[in-house]
């Protein structure tokens, strides 16, 4: 009696988990004539599934990324009002505070 | 010449709209925090980006057209200001609170940005309303409305999380 051996299913989630689980590292190197030649190793931390689209990344990297987008938020929006409260006070009236609102806003 | 400037700043808002962020999987997850959790604060903080990026191109159009004459000096300029700088406000508001997640996204936090949001979504009802009405220029008039109901549809999404 013989059996197919089971292939377990891959994938790109579970390959990103079990890399940066152990602190996966993929080798680069570049093949110079018959030598090969290292040129560096890289943290895997993102795949994105070119067919799908989705992207698979690490918990770690999801806070760096999107703390920078919020930086990028406050960054934009105070500039914004910079800009409106020169025109504003072209105008004759009263510029808004450079500050967020105190109270919590009502629904 | 300026309103190719202005024609300029709407198109390229059009096309940051259209730049939707998708829902990531997440991997490595630290105790307590959830899957669902970690995507719907990448999801809000990635929304509130594209709306930050679409106030921006609002105030420029809206400074712009009244560079070209487009709005006059005097009160509906100066609300319409006055409305965009709040936006402004309630997004630095939002972010505030985003920066203490996603291992606090709890309903309470998520509820707490989303009423930042709805603040957002009332202040641009105001624009739409008064603002913009005093844009002489029908096309300008109809590019800055359509600008303001791709942040309003932006902000929807985060209010469905």
């Amino acid at each position: 009696m013989s059996t197919n051996p089971v292939t377990p299913k891959v994938t790109v989630s579970s390959v990103l988990n079990s890399l940066s689980q152990v602190g996966g590292e993929i080798g680069l190197a570049v093949q110079i004539g018959t030598a090969l030649i290292p040129v560096g190793k890289v943290l895997v931390q993102k795949i994105k599934d070119a067919a799908t689209g989705v992207e698979t990344t690490t918990y770690q990297l999801l806070l760096t990324e999107d703390q920078a987008t919020l930086a990028t938020v406050d960054t934009t929006s105070i500039a914004d009002l910079n800009a409106i409260n020169a025109e504003l006070v072209r105008q004759g009236a009263a510029p808004l505070p450079l500050s967020t609102p105190s109270t919590p806003p009502q629904p | 010449m300026r309103n190719r400037k202005v024609f300029a700043v709407l198109l390229l808002a059009v096309s940051l709209a259209g730049c939707a962020a998708r829902v990531k999987n997440v991997t490595n997850l630290p105790p307590g925090v959830t899957q669902k959790q970690a995507q719907d604060w990448d999801v809000a903080v990635q929304k509130l980006n594209q709306i930050s990026a679409l106030t921006t191109s609002a105030r420029t159009a809206i400074i712009e057209v009244h560079t070209v004459g487009l709005l006059k000096d005097g009160p509906a300029y100066v609300a319409a200001l006055t409305t965009i700088g709040k936006v402004d406000e309630f997004q630095l508001a939002a972010s505030a609170v985003l920066k203490q997640s996603p291992n606090n996204f709890t309903d309470s936090t998520k509820t707490q940005v989303q009423d930042y949001i709805r603040q957002i979504a009332a202040q641009l009802q105001t624009l739409n309303q008064t603002g913009v009405t005093g844009i002489k220029n029908p096309n300008s008039q109809q590019q800055i409305g359509d600008l303001i109901t791709q942040i309003t549809n932006l902000t929807l999404l985060i209010l469905t999380l």
